[in-house]
């Protein structure tokens, strides 16, 4: 079954043919592809700094969420001592806070170790938030094992205190529970083995203390098994290669940037020393590549198409060639693409990019009369801010975009 | 802190550098336009490509050759999503390039506006913007990206067929939506 045609090719009216044409020739600023370059690995490696750092304060943080896990637990316990050999369930109790500290602080280790240089302000705070996580399970499992300690004081359910008596093998006094609960706070030797899920029993005052450790646990564990913030699905990755068709490479690998040769230019400004680069965020490259309103209203090059519809998928794929050789540095292929291009379309509708592409080539291969020429012609149009900005660089002599 | 003398994955810099480069020169400004077109004004969108690259130089060792786009894509498909629901829970109105959210029809004045290209961009994003996601996905990957079905359906996890299906039913859609917009200029045009 093949697939049907596009309606870019013609298969549709005029106007859905040139609204798809618009979104196909929208390109990020050349700006910042350029800048991009050059700060994301050095993202990159501040990221592995960055977030080594915040996991090892979360681990940190860890640590203090399983001291307070057990404090909880120590606490229940005494609270209820007089309960006598009731105090083991609260000692699970403080167990299970250890549990879930040790846990969230692994999962908030784990998730931001892998984050990487992305969102590391977030992975900070997803790092403080888990910690918190963790000291919050620990007061709910506290107040769960004072809830059923008491409770099991107060009704006395024999089953159940037959089953403690069972299980703590002659800790029958208040006085040894007490000091039970005391080397469940104090030594690390104890901590693991009371952790541990087997050392859960299967009654009630276990199935009370669960939900608020091991649930909670699991889901603070999610993020750390699945990719970093859960971006692509896991199997996705896995897949095998797609098979990329062979008719249409160059519009699929080549870079779009207009300027591609200038981003090797030594004017270029230092990196930022952000681990995240945003220059978005600066406004100062995307306020200069977005059209202003005003930019909108004067578009010559957007003139009456002359050329039938279905040939600007063609005039697409040839400029595209044109730039894919700009961007190898091939100026002279770049120049002959172009020649080609405006033979077969002389009405084409891209005009204003087939200039564009014609100076930068000029600009490449050092002949400046050639390029400010084209570029007086350029702005002699009414273009684009972008496009009169660029034009008015290479008029000053300027052979960067910026 | 001395775990942090030697970091993991600093010594492999150079290496990642060569490959992301690659990446961002082949793909950057493919996976930029597909969050525009995907509702993100340009500065989210801005941001948002870049995150998806940070992304994947991060876990470059693990993307299969020949799945560098498929990757890509896949994070780029999840960044729009995530963008969107966020902007579901803002109840924010979706707005084009940060400027005042327009109603369809002031969009729609004369043919010769349309073919304005900033302006064409516009009333796109703003068509596109009325679909579901899951429709638009298929349609800004097939008629604008220029992907194949099969590819679609390999990108998305979903079979061929139901491809197929979302892909004509985004067509219907959105020419619909055009000939009305149409039939608004031409009353528009016929009232001057």
């Amino acid at each position: 079954v093949s697939d049907p045609r596009r309606l870019i090719d013609g298969s549709s009216s005029r106007l859905v043919t040139d609204l798809l044409a618009a979104g196909r020739l929208e390109e990020p600023a050349p700006e910042l592809v350029e800048r991009f370059l050059q700060t994301a690995p050095l993202g990159l490696t501040a990221g592995v700094v960055v977030a080594r750092l915040v996991s090892t304060s979360a681990e940190l943080g860890a640590s203090q969420a399983v001291a307070v896990g057990s404090a909880a637990g120590s606490t229940a316990a005494g609270a209820n001592v007089v309960a006598g050999s009731t105090a083991a369930p609260a000692s699970l109790a403080g167990a299970g806070g250890v549990t879930a500290g040790l846990a969230s602080g692994a999962a908030g280790g784990g998730a931001l170790v892998q984050a990487g240089g992305v969102g590391l302000m977030k992975g900070g705070a997803a790092g403080a938030a888990l910690v918190k996580s963790g000291t919050v399970a620990a007061a709910v499992v506290k107040w769960v094992g004072v809830g059923v300690v008491g409770l099991t004081a107060a009704v006395g359910t024999p089953k159940l205190v037959d089953w403690v008596d069972h299980r703590n093998a002659g800790v029958g006094t208040a006085a040894s529970a007490a000091a039970r609960v005391d080397a469940t706070r104090v030594s690390p030797v104890e901590r693991p083995r009371a952790a541990s899920p087997s050392a859960a029993p299967p009654v009630e005052p276990a199935r009370v203390v669960e939900p608020a450790g091991p649930a909670r646990v699991m889901e603070l564990a999610e993020p750390a098994r699945n990719e970093p913030h859960a971006e692509p699905r896991p199997q996705r990755v896995e897949r095998p290669a797609l098979a990329l068709p062979e008719a249409r490479p160059n519009r699929l690998a080549q870079p779009k940037s207009r300027p591609a040769p200038v981003a090797a230019s030594p004017a270029l400004p230092l990196p930022r020393p952000s681990v995240v680069p945003s220059p978005a965020r600066e406004k100062s490259p995307s306020i200069v590549a977005s059209p202003s309103p005003a930019g909108l209203e004067s578009h010559a090059d957007l003139a009456p198409i002359a050329a039938p519809s279905n040939h600007l998928s063609s005039e697409l794929a040839s400029v595209d060639r044109a730039r894919a050789a700009l961007a190898r540095g091939d100026a002279r292929q770049t120049l002959h693409e172009l020649a080609g291009h405006e033979r077969r379309y002389p009405n084409g509708q891209l005009e204003l990019e087939v200039s564009m592409l014609r100076m930068e080539a000029h600009v490449q291969r050092g002949d400046l009369p050639a390029a400010r020429d084209l570029a007086r012609r350029i702005l002699a149009q009414r273009v684009s801010p972008l496009h009169a900005r660029r034009a008015r660089q290479v008029l000053e002599g300027q052979s960067s975009s910026r | 802190v001395s775990q942090l003398a030697v970091p993991e994955g600093v010594c492999d810099a150079a290496a990642t550098r060569v490959d992301l480069e690659g990446l961002i020169q082949s793909h950057f400004a493919f996976i930029w336009r597909l969050l525009r077109r995907l509702g993100l004004p340009q500065s989210d969108a801005d941001d948002a490509a870049q995150q998806v690259f940070l992304i994947a130089g991060a876990k470059l060792e693990k993307i299969r050759p020949g799945s560098e786009r498929a990757f890509l894509y896949g994070c780029a498909l999840h960044r729009a999503s995530k963008w969107q629901r966020a902007q579901a829970r803002e109840r924010r109105i979706f707005s084009l390039d940060d400027e005042e959210p327009m109603e369809l029809a002031s969009l729609a004045p004369s043919a010769e506006d349309m073919l304005e290209r900033a302006k064409a961009r516009r009333l796109l994003d703003a068509l596109l913007s009325e679909m579901p996601v899951a429709l638009r996905s298929v349609f800004v990957l097939y008629e604008l990206e220029q992907l194949s079905t099969i590819e679609i359906a390999d990108l998305l996890g979903v079979p061929r067929g139901t491809v197929a299906s979302r892909l004509r039913r985004a067509r219907e859609d959105f020419e619909k939506r055009v000939r009305r917009l149409e039939s608004a200029s031409r009353t528009v045009g016929g009232a001057k």
